[in-house]
């Protein structure tokens, strides 16, 4: 990588402060896992690594993980063991391997909004919200839909604890292959939800679907086909190198509902 | 025996694993030039003008060439003997580009940020021309991809490059129409492979500098050393004797180093610059500009008798060679002499095809080398016709394929480009093989499938395969073995350990025939100055070929020793009793140890340099054979295929080292298998190579190994060093047809286009819904 | 730039630019066990130890490491060499170029869960790609490894 200047910070205001100051060529590193591939020349490369949270902690009803904290670090956490929080682990310790994910960060991940994210699925099923540095509390969906925004930093990913299950998949053809369609589904006592990624498009939620699960009365094997033949039908699956948008359709249709029946128990 | 069949560490794992300095990139000189190639953007195109002014203006630019400084030489990268059966259509830069990553020009700089900012600031103005991309059109077609009046083959390989052509061939015994007009049942499949990477980890590495006698010395990634400094010497019009090629340690080649890559630019950068140069592929560029294996298009026609006899083969294939015709006639070839043979009964049998150009990614080497395409069509086959006859599969095989003593006609027609060498089957234990596998895999509790749930089908299925043991008449290896004081030997090869452990394999036969410790025998292989002759790693050739020339070479020195010993004990040579630690004068019971009479030799009496180098020539290729035998689950609902279990059971006689032979069983059978299900090689439109790095080209990781059983037949191959045949490439035969009838087995599906993607299978499982609603 | 790092327990300065990757710097001062594979963190040959974690050299930027400690495998020599050791008892070498990062891998593997089951090992290496060994004759040496009490 070309790199004019680097600037390793103390404060997140200072980043914060040489980012607007330079939003075209300046550049902030989380984790940088994915750099290498995406960046070849920047002005100001800004270093977050001393101001942005790495570890994972709960505070009352939330699961606080710093925005620094790496894939690796969630794929081990036992703080995740609960509930369906146990999906974000499942969906952390599938992104290529363990050298990669002690780089790639949380916040790496959502920031760089990959279409191709496992990590992404898995947080917009679990309601996730961000905490950035200026704007506060944003919901992830909100964030993944929006246009771009004036640049602001990420420090912290929040998830509320609610008591449920979770289900979560991702279709590769081998360990280190980028999804060709992945699966997340949450069940709790008030709602369920369930985002289908890499379609190739970012992942998305079949609201349609969760709503018909929602306001079902009695939940059986011939009904889970129908919501999940709803999921399909009312996302997009395009077509690239890695498969065509009508085989998405077909196995996203199939793990979504091998999904519902394992968090249904049938 | 003693060291030769046991199970011996290899001598090179500890200093590798602890990271000594061992391969071409870690011994390049200081400070030496970094090289890069400007590539082709476009599939075909005809270069216009190339202004390098702006580049060649840059500080830090030592260096730029293009096609004017070099002479116009049509020479092929193939790395193949002398004259070779490819063809000469190779310039080093021509007026013309192939591909996308062909080679346009070349700089050289201090160092690598500069020589990426020189090729950006070089201009060429290209006239882009209509690509070939598909290889079914290729012949006739509108756009010629090499029209220059230079190239030429050395001799009859059937090169008509006005039609696309880079070969063609064809061969008959018997009067296949007539056989299969009169046979109760035929077959006619068409099959379809594509063109596997070789992915070795070690990327093509180079590096040259000027030696203090003027001469030129490289270090080479290579398989072929000693063609290397040839072709060099030839397209360089640089002498052969100041030319010296070091092959140090390789990190895996797999056929895909056997050609010359970056060895011309990189030297022609020294000789111009007298500086000490390096280039790398980065991994796209061994992606794209190296060369892949041969896509196939294979047309099968089999006939049989209702009693389930083989009558005859009809075989045609269309192989795509790429921009260049490296390997284009003898892989097409391969694809019939190291398959058609399995069934020798036949009444007739023709092989025939087409090799064509096309705007891809050459083809090349790669081991299996067109085996293991036409046994995925043949082995495929076998279990379409068996399923038409209602017999199985095993018992067919059993009763019509080739056995111990017997021979076939196509072995005598058919060799490397060239007519081939009639043999028998001195060693063949492939009923041994197939019983054992069909034991190993439990195939009665499972064939042809079981239900593992609603959605799962898991199936068996199996393949038997044969290749050769080096090229007969050809390709000539030799060895050195030299005394040194203190009675320890060093053993000099040309022999090219790439990874498959042929040091530690050749040292284990000199130790054996010199009936000493293999810490005994120092080995150091392929390096042009110092060590003898060698073809290089390929062609299942290094243990049978270079293994007989070292058994040679030891058994020499063995008698020379002898003979010194006599003198030494004053005797008679036939009353010297030789035990590998000392001699005997049996009739004096006077004894001198090996360390002593190195010693006497060295410094004391009858001083002299005991050194001895013998050479081999094959005069047959004995076959290694096997059986494979693998079990698959099937996910219905996707398509997902998971190998469970996979049964190998070969016969390439005997094991030197049974845990290495083991190693080159194993690894070829993980590689045929991710050439079945994950790796694939796509282009865009305009002729770009979709797959070109590790992220979006699959090798098969450890999480996708399945259980591997490996078992060696009982078998001594007379010709062979202590009974050994060749196990190199045997292994990767298999897994594309075993792996097909056995998705066929699990749930009714018969793939004929490799690889066999979820979607692909999941397509087929509803084409045959359909079908069958 | 000067970043000071303790490479293999020992503090050494590297003058590097900011946009050079540990790599290319490590193999530019002779540490020449880590290789060039893939440069896209997707091969692992050029793995080493960051503190206790393996990483992917090739795609870390050196200058960020100011303070941290660097292990290649020449830091493990001991480790390294009962390593190798189960590797030739398996068969499990052979061209080599992914030994020195695997030793790396295996070797933190064991600190860090010293009853890794099978499918735990695999999880671990997963981004330790071989093409030559089929993988097998490896996990029979690293569980024998893993099983050596000293």
């Amino acid at each position: 990588m070309k790199i004019n200047e680097y600037l390793r910070v103390k404060t997140v205001e200072e980043a914060y402060h040489q980012m607007i100051q330079d939003p075209i060529d300046s550049y902030l590193i989380a984790g940088g896992a994915w750099t290498k591939l995406t960046i070849k020349e920047v002005q100001t490369l800004i270093d977050l690594q001393d101001v942005v949270k790495n570890h994972i902690e709960i505070k009352g009803h939330m699961v606080h993980l710093g925005a620094m904290t790496s894939l690796e670090q969630i794929a081990h956490s036992t703080l995740l063991d609960h509930h369906a929080l146990v999906i974000l682990k499942r969906a952390a310790s599938i992104v290529m391997a363990p050298g990669v994910r002690n780089l790639a960060t949380i916040g790496g991940s959502v920031m760089g909004k990959y279409a191709f994210s496992d990590i992404i699925p898995a947080l917009l099923a679990l309601h996730a919200i961000l905490v950035f540095h200026k704007r506060g509390n944003v919901w992830l969906q909100d964030f993944l839909q929006e246009p771009k925004k004036d640049p602001d930093i990420l420090l912290e990913v929040l998830l509320p604890i609610v008591p449920g299950v979770g289900y979560f998949h991702a279709m590769k053809k081998t360990a280190l292959d980028f999804s060709i369609i992945s699966v997340a589904i949450v069940k709790t006592n008030q709602r369920n939800t369930m985002v289908i990624g890499s379609r190739p498009g970012i992942a998305n939620r079949c609201l349609q679907a969760e709503q018909l699960l929602n306001e079902a009365d009695i939940i059986d094997e011939p009904f889970l086909e129908e919501v999940a033949n709803k999921a399909c039908s009312e996302v997009d699956f395009g077509t690239n190198v890695r498969a065509s948008g009508e085989y998405r359709k077909q196995i996203a249709k199939v793990y979504v509902l091998r999904g519902l029946k394992e968090v249904y128990g049938l | 025996m003693k060291v030769a069949s046991v199970k011996h560490s290899s001598v090179d794992g500890l200093g590798l694993m602890l990271g000594r300095p061992a391969y071409t990139a870690d011994l390049m000189a200081k400070n030496s030039l970094i090289v890069k190639v400007l590539r082709s953007p476009h599939a075909f195109a005809k270069i216009v003008s190339i202004d390098t002014s702006n580049a060649q203006q840059m500080t830090g630019v030592e260096c730029i060439l293009t096609a004017k400084d070099f002479k116009r030489f049509a020479y092929t990268r193939a790395g193949q003997g002398y004259p070779e059966p490819s063809p000469h259509d190779k310039f080093v830069f021509d007026e013309y580009v192939r591909y996308v990553g062909d080679e346009v020009c070349a700089v050289a700089c201090v160092d690598e940020a500069t020589a990426l900012e020189a090729l950006k600031a070089i201009k060429v103005e290209y006239q882009v021309l209509e690509p070939v991309l598909d290889f079914e059109a290729a012949i006739n077609h509108s756009s010629i991809i090499h029209p220059e009046p230079e190239i030429h083959e050395m001799f009859p390989i059937g090169f008509e490059p006005k039609k696309n052509i880079a070969a063609s061939y064809q061969m008959h015994v018997g009067d296949v129409e007539k056989t299969l007009t009169s046979s109760d049942v035929v077959v006619d499949e068409v099959f379809y492979t594509h063109a596997q990477a070789h992915s070795m980890m070690e990327p093509h590495s180079v590096n040259t500098r000027l030696d203090y006698m003027n001469r030129l010395v490289m270090y080479s990634s290579t398989q072929t050393p000693f063609h290397v400094r040839r072709i060099l010497s030839q397209v360089l019009t640089f002498p052969l004797s100041k030319i010296r090629v070091i092959k140090p340690r390789v990190g895996g080649g797999f056929g895909g180093k056997q050609a010359i890559h970056g060895e011309i630019i990189c030297s022609a950068v020294t000789l111009i610059t007298k500086k000490p140069a390096t280039l790398t592929y980065t991994r796209k560029e061994v992606f794209e500009s190296s060369y892949s294996r041969h896509p196939m298009r294979l047309s099968i026609k089999l006939g049989a008798t209702k009693e389930g006899v083989l009558k005859a083969i009809d075989c045609h294939i269309l192989s795509d060679t790429g921009a260049y015709g490296e390997h284009a006639l003898t892989v097409f070839m391969v694809a019939g002499s190291k398959v058609l043979p399995l069934y020798n009964k036949v009444d007739s049998v023709r092989f025939h095809g087409e090799v064509v150009y096309t705007n891809h990614t050459p083809a090349g080497a790669f081991r299996g080398y067109g085996a293991i395409q036409g046994n995925f069509a043949l082995e495929s086959a076998i279990d379409i016709l068996c399923k038409k006859l209602d017999v199985d599969p095993i018992e067919f095989r059993m009763k019509n394929m080739i056995k111990e003593g017997e021979t076939s006609p196509i072995f005598s027609i058919m060799g490397e480009g060239t007519e081939g060498t009639a043999m028998n089957m001195d060693t063949c234990k492939l009923p041994f093989c197939v019983q054992k596998g069909k034991e190993l895999i439990d195939w009665t509790k499972t064939y042809p499938n079981k239900s593992v749930s609603q959605d799962i089908k898991e199936g068996v299925g199996m393949a038997i395969a044969m290749q050769g043991s080096g090229i007969p008449y050809i390709d000539m290896g030799a060895a050195t073995i030299k005394l040194n004081d203190d009675g320890f030997f060093n053993l000099l090869v040309g022999a090219t350990e790439i990874g498959q452990g042929s040091d530690t394999v050749l040292s284990q036969i000199a130790a054996e025939a010199l009936e000493t410790d293999l810490s005994n025998v120092i080995v150091y292989s392929s390096d042009s100055d110092l060590t003898p002759f060698d073809p290089g790693a390929y062609a299942s050739s290094t243990t049978y070929v270079s293994g007989n020339a070292v058994y040679l070479a030891a058994l020499s020195m063995k008698k020379r020793l002898i003979t010194e010993a006599a003198l030494a004990l004053r005797c008679e040579e036939e009353l010297i009793r030789y035990d590998g630690i000392g001699f005997t004068n049996t009739n004096t019971n006077e004894q001198i140890t090996l360390k002593q009479l190195s010693n006497r030799l060295f410094y004391n009496h009858d001083q002299k340099q005991l050194m001895i180098t013998e050479s081999y020539v094959g005069h047959k290729s004995p076959p290694p054979f096997m059986a494979g035998f693998v079990r698959v689950q099937v996910d219905t609902s996707t398509g997902e295929v998971r190998v469970v279990d996979y049964v190998s059971v070969v016969d390439c006689g005997t094991t030197i080292n049974p845990m290495l032979a083991r190693g080159q069983v194993e690894g070829a059978i993980i590689q045929g298998i991710g050439m079945t299900l994950y790796e694939e090689a796509t282009y865009s439109s305009q002729g770009r190579l979709h797959q070109n790095d590790f992220l979006s080209y699959h090798i098969p990781t450890r999480k996708e190994l399945p259980h591997l059983t490996t078992v060696f037949a009982d078998s001594y191959e007379e010709s062979g060093p202590y009974g050994a045949k060749s196990v190199g490439e045997i292994g990767i035969d298999t897994p594309p047809a075993a792996i097909a009838n056995a998705i066929y087995n699990a749930c009714g599906i018969r793939l004929t286009t490799l690889p066999f993607t979820p979607e692909k299978v999941l397509q087929a499982i509803h084409s045959l819904k359909e079908k069958l609603r | 730039m000067k970043v000071e790092l303790y490479l293999n327990q020992k503090k050494q300065v590297f003058d590097v630019l900011p946009g050079e990757y540990l790599l290319d710097t490590l193999r530019r001062y002779d540490i020449l066990s880590v290789k060039r594979g893939c440069e896209q963190t997707s091969c692992g040959v050029c793995s080493v130890l960051l503190d206790s974690d393996m990483i992917p050299s090739c795609s870390v930027l050196t200058v960020r490491l100011q303070g941290r400690h660097i292990t290649t495998v020449e830091g493990i020599e001991e480790e390294a060499t009962k390593i190798a050791f189960y590797f030739g008892q398996e068969g499990a070498d052979q061209c080599g170029f992914c030994n020195p990062a695997m030793a790396l891998a295996v070797y933190s593997l064991k600190r860090k869960n010293p009853h890794a089951t099978d499918q735990e090992i695999k999880e671990y290496l997963v981004g330790n790609l071989c093409r030559c060994t089929g993988y097998q004759s490896q996990h029979l040496a690293i569980k024998r490894y893993l099983e050596d009490p000293s």
